[in-house]
């Protein structure tokens, strides 16, 4: 009896600490961290016994980077993954703010799998969109002198779906 | 020590090393890691304003996870992106991006041969053949609306009455050479959604290969049936605008006999049995070739986006002909 609760307990004892930049504390399992390619790297070399600090990436955005490692660190079935990844952007499409730190924040964490979701949900944003529509979105100053407008315009021509 | 090895003076103690900075050099740029420099402006810029993008996209991301993004659009989208702004346009000018679409779309060339061409003919630019080079739309549906006119039955009254037939040709190509194809009266927001390989038997949605050459497309379907029927479409592919690629004039209707021993696997290259035929060529003297000379109106592209709104929907009441152009 004894053995296997110290075999349960060593199971336990695998859980990484992880300090956001505004230094707030995360407990989480070694595997959910290993979903990052950075942090892997240090607890090889560092081990889990110290807390991790992760710099440049405030304690909100890292909740919800964690929240989408711990999900993908189950081994779920395809369409439950995929269904519940679009549950995911969809709430963080809302916020264009957040959306880009949780870019920066899993492309500097190196989980590719998370950069390649959002890559993708960005590009959706953008899909079927006017150029003015794009710039009203995400507030972009239009630079384009008359000629490069002009020269564009018939060079992708193509791209506005003409009958 | 012994004395005599003579040293440089400056050298006899660490202490002088350290003094010298020759140990624990200062590396003051790594004190900018992390760091983003703001672009200034040029040297002689009249604009003397702050240069503070206010677009947050530019603010927070690296270019290089931009180009994460726009390597993750397809080239329509990425041809309206490049009309945002200068830095969107220079980004989408990475041939990287212009050549996985290239090698996607023309994948049946092999991309031995895409690359050959886009080096020989289009001066080594992905993005030129692109646009210039003929292609078959994938995203969406070859549409082409026939109408006729029919002399109906007087009934009672002194002028015959005439009804104006519309029918449609429907086609949809993939890119691993096979297409689907169908006939029908109805209209296009009713056919997209079984156009498809999955498409069951009673939506009489016919499969087929096809080869693009240069603009022309050579297709062909096996009608099934006791009498065993070929179709062959010859079709050239054309835009309205550079690059559109949104007609397919109808060249050639072609119905042909084909004999039952050259048919082995009803999943054959229906291409490959009829490579090398002459026009009037039939291999079943049941079926004789002919040539179709109705119903060749040339189709009209139109992406899965506007498949409801279409302008192809509307009923001959209020659309008696589209002039395709």
């Amino acid at each position: 009896m004894a053995t296997i609760i110290t075999k349960e307990q060593q199971e336990k004892e695998k859980m990484v600490t992880l300090v956001s930049s505004d230094s707030e504390k995360f407990v989480v399992e070694q595997k959910v961290a290993e979903k990052s390619h950075v942090i892997k790297m240090v607890m090889n070399c560092c081990g889990i016994e110290s807390p991790i600090p992760v710099r440049r990436v405030k304690g909100d955005i890292l909740k919800s980077i964690l929240e989408y490692c711990e999900k993908h660190s189950k081994g779920e079935a395809q369409e439950v993954m995929e269904k519940w990844d679009k549950e995911y952007m969809d709430k963080a499409e809302k916020d264009l703010v957040f959306f880009h730190d949780l870019m920066l924040a899993s492309h500097f964490l190196h989980i590719q799998e998370l950069v390649d979701l959002i890559a993708v949900t960005f590009a959706g944003m953008l899909k079927m969109k006017s150029p003015e529509e794009i710039r009203q979105k995400f507030n972009i100053n239009n630079d384009l002198t008359k000629e490069q407008e002009e020269h564009i315009m018939t060079t992708f021509g193509w791209a506005f779906q003409p009958i | 020590m012994a004395s005599d090895v003579s040293l440089p003076p400056e050298a006899s103690t660490y202490s002088r090393l350290i003094a010298m900075q020759f140990m624990g050099t200062e590396r003051p740029w790594l004190n900018l890691y992390g760091i983003r420099v703001r672009p200034v402006a040029a040297f002689g810029s009249v604009s003397s304003k702050d240069l503070v993008d206010p677009a947050l996209i530019h603010r927070c991301l690296p270019d290089e996870l931009l180009f994460e993004v726009f390597a993750r659009m397809t080239p329509y989208t990425l041809g309206r992106a490049a009309c945002v702004c200068r830095k969107w346009k220079y980004a989408i000018r990475n041939p990287s991006l212009w050549r996985s679409a290239c090698l996607k779309t023309w994948q049946l060339s092999g991309p031995i041969t895409n690359y050959q061409l886009a080096h020989s003919v289009y001066d080594g630019s992905w993005k030129n053949m692109w646009v210039h080079r003929p292609r078959i739309r994938m995203d969406g549906l070859y549409v082409s609306r026939n109408t006729y006119i029919r002399v109906g039955v007087a009934e009672w009254k002194v002028t015959n009455p005439v009804h104006v037939v519309c029918y449609y040709r429907y086609l949809k190509f993939y890119p691993n050479g096979k297409f689907v194809y169908k006939i029908s009266s109805q209209k296009l927001k009713e056919v997209a959604k079984c156009m498809n390989f999955r498409a069951s038997k009673t939506d009489c949605v016919h499969k087929g290969d096809y080869g693009l050459d240069g603009d022309l497309i050579k297709a062909a379907i096996l009608y099934p049936g006791l009498r065993r029927t070929l179709l062959r479409i010859h079709l050239r592919v054309r835009g309205t605008t550079v690059g559109a690629n949104n007609r397919l004039d109808l060249l050639k209707l072609v119905t042909t006999g084909v004999d039952d021993s050259e048919l082995n696997d009803p999943n054959d290259d229906m291409l490959g049995v009829v490579e090398g035929w002459q026009e009037d060529e039939t291999h079943n003297p049941d079926v004789p070739a002919i040539s179709h000379k109705r119903g060749l109106t040339p189709f009209v592209f139109v992406p899965f986006e506007e498949v409801e709104t279409s302008v192809l929907n509307l009923p001959v009441d209020k659309m008696d002909y589209f002039v395709t152009g």
